[in-house]
């Protein structure tokens, strides 16, 4: 069963009234989708052109997507044109879900006003999630394998189970991982953020992890364990700014080793905790 | 053991050589690495269709080599003999040594007989024990099929580094790639494909890895052109610094140009920029 719902806020387009499963007021749509196979694992991807992505384990069977368009700041640089004239806000979530066979595609195409997505899925749910601006990530109860990337904010996974992929450019990635899928690997790389990862205490993996101007946190038994440490002599560059290299290159076993789980991050911190 | 470790044992195990305690070992792991366990099983099959083939026997070409040089021999005995009868003993073939006599059959050794029909008879004794430890002595089927058996699992195992190189999950893509860093090997369509894997990707932390993978074959011109060729469009800022400081292990003043370019692209990110800037003017 292929599925396909669009929602436009506009109050005179409201496409929701055509579909029982969808409701919508001037800045918010909300879309439910009965999946093809309720009782079958789900794969839920978002792309955003801009906003933030939150997704909850909810119930089985079903996906809720909604969507909230930001409200628009009013223009500063013009005047209001004051008399019997208000201004109506324009707010389009142009939301875009699909379904098929338990994959459910959610998209939005509002480039200049950010549109925040709230999606309730089944426990059972792999993601894939991309925003490329003025959103953070929250993910929460999911078991599956996560693919994140985040170009304007940071990524946070509270409880979620499986396999995790994640980026971001700006923010931390902060994500507390209750069980991990054995022999399968793990990736996490920020340019400008912390990373904070929480590991069940009895994951079996080779972490593998460069730091470039950070700091690395364990409290883990790190089991041979190899440094490559790389230091330059600080200089100024041609225009002046002074620079100094420290890079570090660290593996090592953790429980026995097991699959690479992969830490990379160009300007921040790294912590790895262990945790139940 | 690593995986790879233990793959190395693969060979040994199909074929019944494996120590009692390296079996224990290596069939305690099989049964929870499925990777492992599925190459085991591949081996074996190939070690079974190997086993199917027919011994090597000695061709019908040898045996009219043999009776062809026995006959030369025989006629050449024969000749020695009148000659020998006619001349006397004591003369050296080629004329150097002894009585300088062209044409003599040389006498070298006390236990050289002097009967062309014991000559014979010894020869044939001699020629009968070299085709036998020749034939003790040549690469056995046993090697033939090892060495045949290894080039068939490394073929399988970069076709399914391959294959799994372009599945959809990130997970899995990642994965394929960690086990071409743990193979140590980066056969030419491998390599390809990470370098296309660099350039396409849709995941940054698969491209990292890629670029980690890289960086450990920088003896390899194709992973110096590839990587050069890979910078400019690269869109992460993140894999962009790291393929920059690879390139930067490369005495390679075509790779600086490229690193160089990217101050005067408006499209690089600043954090790319200064950390280009400092490299240049660091070891690049």
């Amino acid at each position: 069963m292929r599925c396909v719902i669009t929602g436009l806020s506009l109050a005179w387009l409201c496409l929701g009234a055509a579909i029982p499963a969808s409701t919508e007021d001037d800045a918010r749509s909300i879309v439910t989708v009965e999946l093809t196979d309720p009782s079958g694992p789900c794969w839920v991807h978002c792309s955003l052109p801009t906003g933030s992505i939150t997704v909850r384990a909810g119930e089985a069977g079903k996906v809720i997507v909604e969507a909230v368009s930001r409200p628009e700041s009013p223009p500063s640089e013009r005047a209001e044109p004051g008399g019997a004239l208000k201004r109506i806000p324009v707010t389009f979530s142009e939301l875009t879900v699909e379904e098929l066979e338990n994959v459910v595609q959610v998209d939005t195409h509002s480039f200049y006003r950010p549109v925040d997505v709230s999606i309730t899925v089944p426990v059972l749910t792999s993601l894939r999630l991309r925003s490329r601006d003025s959103g953070d990530f929250l993910i929460e109860g999911v078991n599956g394998e996560i693919d994140l990337e985040n170009r304007g904010g940071a990524i946070t996974l509270q409880g979620v189970s499986g396999t995790v992929v994640a980026y971001t450019l700006q923010g931390d990635i902060v994500a507390e991982i209750v069980e991990a899928t054995p022999k399968k690997p793990m990736s996490f790389a920020s340019l400008n953020g912390d990373l904070d990862i929480t590991l069940p205490s009895a994951v079996q993996a080779t972490v593998r992890i460069k730091s470039s101007r950070g700091e690395v946190y364990s409290d883990f038994a790190i089991e041979d364990a190899e440094v490559r440490q790389i230091e330059e002599e600080p200089a100024r560059d041609s225009e002046g700014v002074f620079r100094a290299h420290v890079e570090r290159v660290f593996s090592g076993k953790i429980n026995g080793g097991g699959p690479e789980f992969q830490f990379h991050a160009y300007h921040g911190t790294i912590y790895i905790r262990r945790g139940q | 053991m690593k995986c790879s470790e233990f793959q190395r044992l693969l060979p040994d195990y199909t074929t019944g050589n494996l120590t009692p305690a390296a079996l224990r070992e290596l069939e305690a792991h099989l049964s929870v690495c499925p990777a492992c366990a599925d190459e085991a099983s591949r081996l074996r099959s190939a070690w079974e269709r190997l086993g199917g083939l027919s011994e090597e026997a000695p061709g019908g070409a040898l045996r009219t080599r043999f009776d062809a040089m026995l006959a030369q021999y025989v006629t050449q005995a024969e000749c020695e003999a009148e000659t020998g009868e006619t001349d006397g003993a004591g003369a050296d073939r080629g004329g150097t040594q002894g009585s300088g006599r062209v044409g003599a059959p040389s006498r070298p050794v006390g236990w050289w007989p002097r009967r062309p029909a014991a000559q014979f008879g010894l020869v044939l004794v001699l020629l009968a024990a070299g085709l036998g430890l020749g034939w003790h002595l040549r690469p056995g089927p046993g090697s033939r099929d090892i060495e045949a058996l290894m080039s068939e699992v490394q073929r399988l195992r970069d076709e399914v580094a391959l294959v799994r190189i372009d599945q959809a999950s990130a997970v899995d893509r990642l994965s394929a790639i960690n086990n071409i860093r743990q193979t140590g090997r980066l056969p030419a369509s491998v390599l390809e494909t990470l370098i296309g894997t660099l350039v396409s990707d849709p995941s940054v932390n698969v491209r990292l890895a890629a670029v980690d993978v890289l960086a450990s074959h920088l003896d390899r011109q194709a992973v110096s052109d590839g990587l050069r060729g890979a910078l400019p469009g690269q869109s992460s800022p993140l894999v962009q610094i790291a393929m920059i400081e690879t390139l930067a292990g490369l005495d390679d003043p075509q790779g600086q140009q490229v690193v160089r370019d990217l101050l005067t692209d408006d499209r690089v990110d600043p954090a790319v920029r200064a950390h280009v800037r400092w490299r240049l003017g660091r070891s690049m």
